[in-house]
């Protein structure tokens, strides 16, 4: 794998098949997640060799790319909560629900899951 | 690895929230604090309460005897532990007792909890506990016999053990935690050391960027190609990382949805930006723009998708097939951003061999209608191709169909949840299928269903100022007021009650409903089924109005977007196609009389006198009178629309003459109320008591004979003299009863109505936004014509009438030819007669010679049409009516081939066509005045040229040639008036029509 897919670089061709994990909002091509899990969260979701799990708690239903470079240094990775994640490609909104399994063993491990599609943060905005 | 995700969660209960996992964990310093946070809990010694629970308090801590908890008792025991501990501040003493007893049968891991409690902390102190685990109090020195027993000796109050255990275990977990972060570092080497949980909880707002945070420009692109920019620069990015040339920059990032054509670039310094950017295909490097500090977030905000709900309708956009098509989703896969519909199959029955061949693109589809699946068809289509699949459920030509409808998934792009407006038509539809075991409930799920795809989808029109109004969602709700502006999809509200009282807020149109009290009258608006009825309310469930109609007394239940308040009265007219007494076809053989309107059907009194309720759309149609219908009674007198007959056997009722449809009469008696007076007898059951308008009795047998009516048809130009006194305000009356009216003049002008009757001066008219009838003088009106123009009626009835005509008759007969049928046969009542009626009235126009208005005469031909069959004895003669109307059509060369030339000779040639008997007018030598023009005309086999009295026919040109209306407009009045006499040609002086 060259440095560059490492950094979450993708091809054009492969833009059908990118998915994001709901949870940490990285955006990978799906059998990567397979393959490799998700960098961020495979110690709660555990998406390795199932593809299962990476349909359940990634989706293709995401928009806004942000590559993230230097999420220490970054604001924009700090704003969308990523900045103690790999560096990689991020989705800015990710909609989807995880199942409630998920959830439950997410909340026994003490994490607090923000939705990624945006509906947290209607407050914020000003409409 | 699964042991680290432990380790590092099962702590958080004293860590309070976590946010996302971190994929961070070499450090030691996150794991230890967390461990020993849990370790006093497990020892706290019950009646001291410490605060803080730091690894230097549980040193102090008395010493419980320790048990085995050090072997890995996992973090739910540790919880127990807590709550327990938490229990004991809360007991009494008094407890103690029966608590002994409970602890002989609670598992011995519980009994001895209470000794591993040295600390309390804060938590365990607002823990909130259930009852049984109250009676877990102890007391605190206590230990279990057999805990002692396992202990070695002295043990009990030391917990020296207990925390090298411990230790013992921290090292080996930390030892655990720093393998697996080596292996993370290993597989992404680049990892910084980064503080965990730094953001997690932040609300967004204190992550605002500050003056030290990177900057963001924005840089163009090729539009679509947003994230192939912004992967190119990530890659570029990579690859010079840990070279010289390494770009220092943050992030790229880009939001083809929101900003589309342009990507941003975040690092700290311009040079860097500029380097990562130049030389990106597709990337228009050279503008650079700064992005503003407070502008940052805006870049980044997320709106919320908007949600697709089960049960909802929504319009499909694709496939091209069901393009527009309501749709019912079944099943929303958000990840996928698809949604499963259920949707009214267009099964095409047509292709023979069903193999669902591949069409070519483009070609137009025509689509099949909309029928739910039927599995018998689809075999006969063909069969191989349909696939069961248990029971309603196939697979056919590629689509899924169960229970009838076709389930199919798409994309969230090919559906519309906008402005979805389901009609009760089509959404019932849907229902239809539904209504099982329990049908009645599933239809009130539909009707939800519809409600929130309505309210979902309305906009600020259904509300106008000075509508009461609630927010019904939204950090407002609840606030109710009247709206005072309308703006969009945003409505001003005058707060009435409560604390925002007096103050105008805006709220969105969809979050507000109107808002009814008991008891208000209201109006039914135009999208519901009862749309127009009016009523009172009864109950106001949420946005659902019951309310009782003012026209009928039912209860209904409707939307209050639907509602409005109203002070109109209930007028019961509705926008129904067929109105009281009309006449309508019900099927081939049977005709009938509307006596009724209800809100959804019309009643209908069939030929047969039987009441029938049918819905408007049953009804084949409405019979439009475009002639007189004519019939005769029991002694042979004719019977005419409006004239009073009687029964002359059983009840002997009476009644005016409303519809005539063969030999049967549709009366109307206004003094009976069964079937709101109309009643149907047979037309030979009856006599004439008087006739309308005066008529003579008897039949006139000159016009029963075509040939003669023809003859007199000629005298077109001489229509205007009546024989009878009153004969003379049938046309206008024909023309403009029951014709949508406006007045013209005065503080009233442009009120409109319609004319419900009369005079040569005066009509009657129903205002359309008042009760009751008033009259108004001719002058002041206008009326709407068939055509929709707004025609004045300029009132000098009679004004060409020649006195004396010879034939008394005559001015009718002409008239029915030349589309003024009605003056010659009588009104027969039907209120859609006034356009055919215009014709009629053309001696008025003659006789005011009034110019501007000889172009209302060229577009009139549709009188003509309606005329050509004009026959006073329909029923029988139709061989005469087929000759005449072939006659009547030949206008159309004329029309074609106008030769005003002709007509000229014509009108300069009185004299000779003035001949006493029309003979020599037919057998002139020179035909041409009125033969050159039209040769077809005579060319034309019609047998009206071989009629006994030729003169007739010879005189049917002129009528022609009146009626074309190229010959009409072309002419002034002066010349048409001065070629009628001459197509009159037998008798009187024609100065007069000049």
């Amino acid at each position: 794998m060259s440095i560059a897919q490492q950094y979450g670089f993708t091809t054009p061709h492969q833009a059908r098949s990118l998915r994001a994990c709901m949870v940490c909002s990285i955006i990978q091509v799906s059998s990567k997640f397979v393959s490799e899990g998700c960098p961020n969260c495979e110690g709660v979701l555990g998406m390795k060799d199932s593809q299962e799990a990476v349909q359940e708690c990634t989706s293709a239903n995401w928009n806004g790319m942000i590559a993230v470079a230097d999420p220490s240094k970054s604001w924009v990775a700090r704003w969308q909560r990523v900045e103690t994640y790999v560096p990689g490609m991020y989705a800015v909104q990710v909609i989807g629900k995880l199942p409630q399994d998920v959830l439950e063993r997410m909340e026994d491990n003490g994490m607090r899951y923000v939705p990624r599609d945006g509906v947290e943060d209607v407050g914020v905005e000003e409409e | 690895m699964s042991t680290f995700a432990n380790t590092n969660f099962e702590d958080s209960d004293s860590e309070g929230e976590d946010f996302n996992p971190d994929a961070h964990v070499s450090s030691d310093e996150d794991a230890k604090p967390a461990r020993d946070a849990r370790k006093p809990a497990k020892s706290v010694k019950s009646a001291a309460i410490i605060e803080d629970s730091d690894d230097d308090d549980d040193i102090k801590a008395p010493v419980s005897h320790a048990v085995d908890d050090a072997n890995g008792d996992d973090a739910k025991d540790d919880e127990e532990v807590d709550e327990d501990e938490g229990d004991k501040e809360l007991d009494d003493e008094d407890d103690e007792e029966e608590d002994e007893e409970d602890e002989e049968d609670r598992p011995r891991k519980r009994r001895r909890k209470p000794n591993h409690m040295q600390f309390i902390d804060e938590e365990a102190e607002v823990d909130d506990e259930d009852e049984d685990e109250e009676a877990e109090d102890d007391e605190i020195d206590e230990t279990h016999p057999d805990d002692i027993a396992e202990l070695p000796v002295g043990g009990e109050n030391d917990d020296y053990r207990h925390r090298e255990l411990d230790r013992q275990r921290e090292r080996l977990q930390d030892q655990d935690a720093l393998t697996y972060a080596e292996q993370l570092k290993e597989k992404y080497g680049r990892q910084k050391n980064l503080s965990m949980r730094e953001t997690s909880g932040i609300p967004q707002q204190l992550l605002q960027p500050s003056a030290e945070d990177p900057q963001i420009w924005s840089v163009k692109c090729k539009i679509g190609k947003e994230y192939e920019v912004v992967n190119s620069m990530m890659k570029r990015f990579a690859e010079r990382l840990d070279t010289p040339q390494a770009i220092d920059i943050c992030s790229v990032f880009a939001r083809p949805n929101a900003m589309s054509g342009y990507i941003y670039i975040e690092a700290k310094k311009q040079e860097a930006a500029k380097k990562i950017s130049e030389y990106v295909t597709f990337c228009y490097a050279q503008n650079m723009n700064l992005i503003q500090k407070n502008e940052m977030p805006d870049l980044l905000k997320v709106r919320k998708q908007k949600e697709i709900k089960l049960g909802a309708f929504v319009r499909l956009k694709r496939p091209a097939k069901y393009a527009g098509d309501l749709a019912q989703v079944e099943l929303v896969e958000e990840t996928a951003s698809e949604v499963t519909l259920r949707i009214v199959p267009r099964v095409d029955m047509s292709q023979d061999d069903g193999s669902a061949k591949r069409k070519r693109p483009g070609a137009a589809v025509s689509r099949p209608p909309q029928k739910l699946f039927n599995e018998g068809e689809a075999r006969k289509l063909g069969g191989r191709y349909i696939q069961g699949r248990g029971k309603n459920q196939f697979t056919f030509q590629g689509e899924d169909y169960i229970g009838g409808y076709c389930i199919k998934t798409v994309k969230f792009a090919a559906v519309e949840t906008d402005n979805v407006n389901p009609t009760l038509e089509e959404a019932s539809k849907f229902a239809i299928t539904t209504e099982g075991e329990d049908g009645q409930q599933n239809q009130e799920i539909d009707l939800n269903a519809i409600a929130a795809s309505l309210r979902e989808t309305g906009t600020g029109g259904d509300f106008l100022p000075g509508d009461v109004v609630e927010i019904f969602s939204g950090e407002q709700q609840g606030v109710r007021g009247t709206a005072a502006a309308v703006h969009g999809d945003v409505v001003t509200i005058q707060v009435a009650a409560g604390p925002l009282k007096g103050q105008k807020i805006k709220a969105p149109s969809k979050s507000i409903r109107k808002k009814f009290e008991i008891g208000n009258s209201v109006k039914v608006l135009m999208n519901s089924k009862y749309r127009n009825e009016v009523g009172t309310v009864l109950k106001v469930a949420e946005d659902r109005v019951t309310l009782l109609t003012d026209n009928g007394q039912q209860e209904i239940t409707v939307l209050s977007r639907d509602l409005r308040v109203s002070l109109d009265f209930s007028t019961s007219q509705l926008n129904s196609q067929y109105q009281l007494r009309d006449l309508v076809n019900l099927d081939a053989s049977t005709v009938g009389c509307v006596v009724r309107e209800n809100p959804e059907t019309v009643d209908v009194l069939d030929q047969n006198g039987n009441v029938k309720q049918m819905l408007p759309s049953s009804i084949a149609g409405k019979i439009e009178l475009r002639r007189p219908t004519v019939a005769a009674d029991r002694v042979g007198s004719e019977i005419r629309t409006e004239d009073l007959v009687q029964e002359s056997a059983g009840n002997q009722r009476k009644g005016i003459v409303i519809h005539i449809h063969r030999n049967f009469l549709f009366l109307e008696d206004k003094l009976q109320t069964e079937n709101n007076g109309v009643f149907v007898v047979k037309s030979s059951s009856v006599t004439v008591i008087s006739a309308k308008g005066g008529r003579g009795e008897g039949a006139n047998l000159t016009e029963m004979n075509p040939a003669l009516a023809g003859k007199q048809t000629g005298s077109f130009g001489t229509m205007g003299p009546p024989g009878k006194p009153g004969a003379g305000k049938l046309p206008i009356r024909n023309r403009i009863d029951g014709a949508e009216c406006m007045i013209a003049k005065g503080a009233q002008k442009g009120v409109k109505g319609r004319i419900k009757d009369s005079t040569n001066t005066h009509a009657r008219i129903e205002f359309m936004n008042r009760p009751g009838v008033h009259s108004y003088p001719l002058e002041m009106l206008k009326y709407k014509t068939r055509n929709g123009e707004w025609q004045r009626l300029d009132g000098t009835p009679t004004a060409g009438r020649v006195p004396g005509s010879r034939v008394p008759y005559g001015s009718r007969v002409p008239a029915g030819v030349s589309g003024g049928n009605r003056s010659a046969w009588g009104d027969h009542g039907g209120s859609g007669s006034s356009s055919n009626g215009a014709g009629a009235q053309t001696p008025y126009w003659k006789g005011n010679a009034d110019g501007a208005r000889t172009p209302a005469y060229g577009g009139r031909t549709s009188g003509w049409d309606g005329s050509r069959t004009v026959n006073p004895y329909n029923d029988g003669s139709r061989t005469a009516y087929g000759n005449w109307d072939s006659g009547n059509r030949t206008p159309a060369p004329y029309a074609s081939a106008p030769t005003p030339g002709a007509y000229g000779a014509n009108a300069a040639t009185p004299a000779g066509l003035d001949a006493p008997t029309p003979g020599p007018y037919l057998g002139a030598p020179t035909p041409g005045p009125v033969d050159a023009p039209t040769p077809r005309v005579y060319a034309y086999p019609t047998p009206g040229a071989s009629a006994p009295t030729p003169g007739a026919f010879a005189d049917t040109p002129g009528a022609y040639a009146a009626e074309t209306p190229g010959a009409f407009t072309a002419e002034t009045p002066g010349a048409f008036a001065a070629e009628t006499p001459a197509a009159f040609g037998d008798d009187d002086d024609e100065p007069r029509y000049a």
